[in-house]
């Protein structure tokens, strides 16, 4: 490919932060970890700090370069992938604790740095953060923030929006912006809601449209004393879901870390694999298994009162699950490594979303439903508990060699299917542009944000049909 | 107009159209960061050389893959990202699916070589080491200078020790404290040190020209067990269907059996601490356990071990394997000093890690390979059969 005028104007411009232009060097940046369509940078830079970040967003926005801005690249919905060619940012070196204020509960940390590497460093001081990721060793914090990522929420904690006090924001003109209580000359971060209304919010899940972000400020919870994960399974889905409904009405939520949801082939693999002479006639239709933290009595009590609830649903402790899967997936695994029986196979495709308990049941229908209109990939659905209301990733293992035209009509039939469940996009990227685009006022007030903050539409073009 | 890689032999596609495709881009092998696991960081070419991703093992899946798929790549310019890999195999440690990037960097290189596309200072060390039959470029008489000129042959020893151009060369400081080790212990080995395992032609992409080398190194050691001092040595005899054992495996071996007695020497001062280095080519060899071994007989006898966990599986690379050391120096030196401690003693269980360390350390710390470091501290002794 040969550069363009502006690009080459735009290496020279950029010159002192050795930017990447050789093709062998610009693959890397292709795509990240979805089965959205690949792009094809022009250029990547690696940032190394706010002050870089300005300087590149004022070099390419000079150049009427379109940027898209890349943390670890393990997204699922295509937000990094340049679908538009120009400059890729690179965060992924910008790694830094900037503050610890163990006083107001806040660390403000670099776009870049690891979810694996924080919480390490948050461990010697007795602190977390609230949403523990399951790709921790890769993900970034920025890109995270950026793309509504961490999909698996927190029954405690909601979102991964909800863990964040405050941002520091570079727009496509320069400006840099801070949020929350840090809006406020030399405040600092220990508030978001403050002043008037909640820029924090405009630029989580923006996906890299309206700024690039340059700091984040996470709230800090201290490490529970003690652990513990235990299972609970339910006849079908749907009591399952009015379980749910339940446990959160009654707020037993407080101490649960992270819950999730299993369809009932999920349980018969994980159990069957770990337990060849498991009994089947014991398997229940749906499982779910929780990870709570705290005082050990008050877990204990939670468990019990957990279990409770779960009878009056026709539910019951179901331990055999944790022991085969869940218990090592928490303390002792993460996804990847959980998930490398099924990506050895093949690759995934996953499609994320958002849904109330109640329509538990539709989502795993509509899982059938496709597992009936598209029998030639393995599909899956994976719940995760939040305060209030799931998210949840309907999966679909495809090989990428021979199968990649019908994944994409498949996925595209999903997304489909999904919101005949009363499913929402989540992670929405580029693969449910389309339905963001057909939100009508919603997307309409995104496009008059946009025109205002990048008038010439060079952040992340194609992300969330901006 | 420079030269392009536009295909791939069918033998590269057989062996790795499955890791290419079932690549999640997850980027574990470029840059994860994992402190629970011991993952600080995953390729030391791009912490201490260049940080474009093409360097990384997901950038050598990337780039085959795209060949694959009909995009013409510059040769050079791959040849320059791919030889330079240390191949240390972190970013497979690392690889949650059990996928080998490091492997297909490895067979990038022969396919490179296909176009003629070896990067110029590789050229000079293949040509080196064609004249000389060691990668020094010392005379090829050296190999056995380190061997005491009364030294009798040993007629039908149960043993053989391949030294390798690592520990007979440059000083064969390595192979003649290893050999007075098990001296001391009444072994009595064959000493083979003038035949190569092939490994240096291996690095450069002529795998199967060390494998010939490999096989005819195996065919003069017949069938009595192969103790080695380099781990490349024994990646290599390996594939030619040898069973060897690291020389400080056997002793620790004979140790724990009450075959040999290791006790400090009087007259020595012990050092205050020591920090043993991991070697990459132990881990690549599915072969941890010998560090774990020689952690465990040290920590026995009193030695003061800096490691905070030893063996660390992800522990980054010295720099002395690949082209780094040709391509880059400067880069291979950096390598070797962010595995050294600031001062003090750093020992190495590889004999050509040791060579590297000891070159690029700086005057504050010292540096010797396992054997040397055993042979100068410990008095080595056959325990008497009762």
């Amino acid at each position: 490919m040969t550069a363009t005028p502006a690009i080459t104007s735009l290496v020279s411009a950029l010159g002192a932060l050795e930017p990447f232009a050789d093709p062998i060097d610009l693959l890397n940046y292709r795509r990240d970890c979805s089965m959205v369509a690949a792009g094809q940078a022009q250029l990547a830079v690696q940032a190394a700090s706010a002050e870089d970040i300005v300087s590149i967003v004022q070099a390419a926005a000079a150049h009427d370069t379109p940027m898209y801005v890349r943390g670890g690249g393990t997204m699922y919905a295509g937000g990094a992938n340049p679908h538009a060619g120009g400059l890729v940012i690179d965060v992924s070196r910008m790694t830094r604790v900037l503050e610890l204020d163990l006083a107001r509960g806040v660390v403000v940390v670099e776009p870049g740095i690891r979810f694996s590497d924080l919480t390490a460093q948050l461990a010697a001081h007795g602190q977390t953060v609230g949403i523990v990721p399951s790709t921790g060793p890769a993900a970034t914090v920025g890109g995270a923030l950026s793309s509504h990522a961490l999909g698996t929420g927190s029954a405690r904690h909601q979102s991964m929006g909800d863990c964040v006090a405050g941002l520091e924001v570079v727009l496509v003109d320069g400006t840099r912006l801070r949020t929350g209580s840090a809006a406020c000359r030399d405040a600092g971060f220990f508030q978001r809601y403050c002043m008037g209304p909640d820029l924090t919010g405009l630029f989580i899940g923006a996906d890299a449209t309206l700024g690039v972000v340059t700091a984040v400020a996470l709230w800090l919870y201290p490490l529970p004393a003690a652990r513990s994960t235990f299972c609970l399974g339910f006849p079908e889905p749907a009591a399952a879901g009015r379980f749910l409904v339940d446990v959160q009405a009654r707020e037993l939520t407080r101490q649960v870390w992270y819950a999730a949801g299993y369809e009932a082939g999920t349980v018969r693999a994980r159990v069957l694999a770990a337990q060849p002479e498991f009994d089947v006639s014991r398997l229940p239709g749906y499982c779910i298994g929780f990870d709570i933290g705290g005082e050990r009595d008050d877990i204990a009590r939670d468990e019990a009162r957990l279990a409770a609830l779960a009878s009056e649903h026709g539910g019951a402790a179901f331990a055999a699950f944790d022991t085969a899967y869940f218990n090592k997936l928490r303390l002792t695994e993460n996804y990847w490594y959980s998930f490398a029986g099924y990506f050895s196979r093949s690759r995934c495709a996953i499609l994320m979303t958002s849904l109330p308990c109640d329509r538990l049941a539709d989502l795993c229908a509509a899982v059938d439903a496709l597992r009936a209109r598209w029998p030639a990939f393995v599909w899956g659905a994976a719940t995760v508990v939040c305060r209030r209301g799931l998210h949840g990733g309907v999966m679909a293992f495809y090989d990428e060699r021979s199968e990649w035209p019908a994944i994409e009509q498949a996925i595209e039939d999903a997304t489909q299917v999904l919101r005949g469940a009363g499913c929402v996009p989540y992670k929405s990227g580029k693969l449910w542009a389309q339905e963001v685009k057909a939100s009508g006022a919603y997307h309409q007030v995104l496009r008059r944000l946009k025109r205002e903050l990048d008038p010439k539409g060079l952040l992340s073009p194609g992300n969330l049909g901006l | 107009m420079s030269k392009t890689i536009t295909q791939l032999s069918e033998d590269f596609v057989t062996r790795f159209a499955r890791d290419l495709y079932h690549c999640s881009s997850c980027n574990y092998c470029v840059d994860a960061v994992w402190p629970e696991r011991g993952m600080h960081a995953v390729c030391a070419t791009l912490e201490q050389h260049s940080r474009a991703p093409g360097y990384s093992g997901r950038g050598y899946i990337e780039a085959a893959r795209a060949i694959m798929e009909g995009q013409a790549l510059d040769a050079a310019t791959l040849a320059d990202r791919v030889f330079s890999c240390t191949t240390c195999g972190n970013c497979e440690a690392a690889c949650p699916l059990g996928l080998r990037p490091a492997t297909i960097g490895r067979a990038l290189r022969e396919e490179l070589l296909a176009v003629d596309a070896l990067p110029p200072a590789l050229a000079n060390a293949r040509d080196t080491f064609i004249a000389h039959g060691n990668p020094y470029g010392l005379p090829r008489d050296q190999r056995r200078a380190w061997l005491p000129d009364d030294e009798p042959v040993a007629q039908d020893a149960a043993m053989s020790l391949f030294t390798g151009c690592a520990s007979a060369l440059p000083t064969g400081a390595e192979a003649r404290a290893g050999h007075a080790l098990l001296k001391a212990a009444g072994v009595t080995v064959a000493v083979v040190s003038d035949a190569c395992c092939g490994a240096p032609l291996a690095e450069l992409g002529l795998r199967r020209e060390g494998e010939a080398l490999a096989r005819a190194a195996a065919a003069r050691l017949g069938a009595a067990e192969v103790l080695v001092a380099g781990c490349e040595c024994a990646a290599q005899l390996r594939g030619a269907n040898l069973k060897p054992r690291s020389i400080v495996r056997w002793l620790c071996d004979a140790v724990t059996a009450g075959q040999v007695d290791l006790h400090w020497k009087d007259d020595v001062a012990r050092p205050s601490s020591v920090r043993l280095v991991e070697s990459c080519q132990h881990k690549r060899d599915g072969r941890d356990g010998d560090e774990a071994a020689v952690a465990a007989l040290l920590a026995s006898l009193g030695c003061v071990l800096l490691n905070e966990d030893f063996p660390n599986r992800h522990a980054t690379c010295c720099g002395a394997a690949g082209g780094m050391p040709a391509m880059a120096p400067a880069a291979a030196a950096r390598m070797a000093r962010a595995c050294l401690p600031p001062t003090g003693l750093a020992v190495s269980l590889d004999a050509r890690c040791a060579n590297h360390l000891q070159a690029c350390a700086g005057e504050d710390v010292e540096v010797l390979g396992i054997a040397s470091f055993i042979e100068h501290y410990f008095r080595v002794a056959a325990r008497p059969v009762p």
